[in-house]
């Protein structure tokens, strides 16, 4: 089937095929697969820019049902949530900017690839170091229960092995400073909140996607905030990004939305399958098994850098 | 694990059931396909081409509505499937 907009020829069933994966992916590991679904339509020979936009539109599809359901179980801290759209926008508006700058200047099909490949390969990197951080320091507590290790389990219950980097950033005085009764977060500095949201919002308009894989780390191991909440604001977040980033990038032209309609159809009842997966398959090694996706997703990049791209 | 609250086991009967809703699913979103995409794409391409503001405001609305219609769809599915394991 041509889709006219972005003028790729891409077999509809292999685009909702390709959706339902990815939304069981994401329903199973909790977050939105935006590091297969760019490079997926890459693959099936969607031009760069067109991939941020359309990814952008179905990640929007993808979020509004799960960050309500979220909501419904209080996971949304709605405070941290509207404080971070003063940075979230600004950095989406910068990503698509960026693209619409590579557009002019430089072979955005390149530009985007290769700072694609870099993101994913360093998530998987730390997904890994950091899983593996955790798990021994589990087993160690599990072993020791008495030596606990009060540095490492953060405020709200949360083993991580980057708990103690939070609490750092909580000491710095750098007014206005914030209260986030929901997060458990005392005292924060609006900045940091800023910060935050930018990057995750410049990640997000620069390369599709709601960029959960910087924005949710960062919300757990800079701001301090409990996984769970972390895992609701994040969609809060993501909605924002999706929502301004569809609306900026359509109107510079690189939103197919299409192709997202046709992606987003396999990708709800994936996702719902891919929850109700997580009560069979539970486990605390399920965040080793998501470290190879990100690499996978950079592989299929590379693939088509070097072998061109698939088109049918 | 949890002795109070023991892991479901996956099962033959689970997997048959899941894949019952696939097919229905997919028989849904073919039928959504050739009535909606098809007739949508040519409108969507012309006002892409000539009236890119418009196109803007389309966009977000078109995916949130089908976001959902299709999770009605999924959780009457559900409900479905509830109903029949009771």
């Amino acid at each position: 089937m041509d889709f006219p907009i972005s003028g790729a020829h891409i077999n509809p069933v292999a685009l909702a095929v390709t959706g339902f994966f990815i939304g069981m992916l994401g329903g199973f590991f909790g977050v939105g697969g935006s590091f297969l679904a760019g490079p997926a339509l890459f693959f099936f020979g969607v031009p760069m820019n067109f991939v941020v936009g359309t990814d952008l539109a179905h990640i929007v599809g993808k979020s509004v049902s799960a960050a309500r359901q979220h909501s419904k179980l209080g996971n949304i801290d709605f405070k941290l949530g509207v404080l971070m759209m003063a940075g979230t926008i600004p950095g989406v508006e910068t990503g698509a900017q960026a693209i619409e700058y590579f557009k002019r200047h430089a072979n955005v099909n390149q530009v985007v690839a290769f700072a694609f490949i870099g993101v994913l390969i360093s998530v998987g990197a730390f997904m890994a170091w950091e899983s593996f951080r955790t798990l021994r320091m589990s087993r160690r507590e599990r072993r020791d229960k008495s030596h606990m290790i009060g540095a490492q389990r953060s405020g709200n219950g949360d083993v991580s092995a980057l708990a103690g980097f939070a609490k750092r950033i909580h000491v710095l005085e750098l007014a206005p400073m914030i209260n986030l009764p929901k997060s458990g977060v005392k005292r924060i500095s609006l900045w940091i909140i800023l910060l935050v949201a930018y990057f995750g919002g410049l990640f997000s308009g620069f390369l599709g996607g709601g960029a959960g894989y910087i924005r949710m780390p960062s919300l757990v191991y800079i701001l301090g905030v409990p996984t769970h909440i972390a895992v609701g604001t994040d969609l809060f977040e993501v909605i924002i990004s999706g929502g301004y980033g569809t609306l900026t990038h359509a109107f510079k032209g690189n939103v197919d939305i299409l192709i997202a309609l046709v992606m987003h159809t396999g990708g709800v009842i994936g996702a719902h399958l891919g929850a109700t997966l997580t009560n069979y398959f539970r486990g605390p090694r399920i965040r080793l098994a998501f470290v190879p996706l990100p690499l996978a997703g950079a592989a299929l990049i590379i693939y088509t850098l070097m072998f061109g791209r698939h088109v049918g | 694990m949890d002795k109070r609250n023991p892991r479901p086991r996956f099962s033959l009967k689970i997997l048959s059931w899941v894949l019952l809703k696939i097919a229905v699913y997919a028989a849904f979103v073919t039928t959504y396909y050739f009535f909606v995409l098809l007739l949508l794409a040519h409108w969507l391409k012309d006002v892409f081409v000539a009236h890119r503001a418009v196109y803007t405001f389309v966009t977000l609305p078109l995916i949130i509505a089908q976001a959902a219609l299709l999770d009605l769809v999924v959780t009457g599915l559900r409900k479905l499937g509830q109903g029949k394991k009771k």
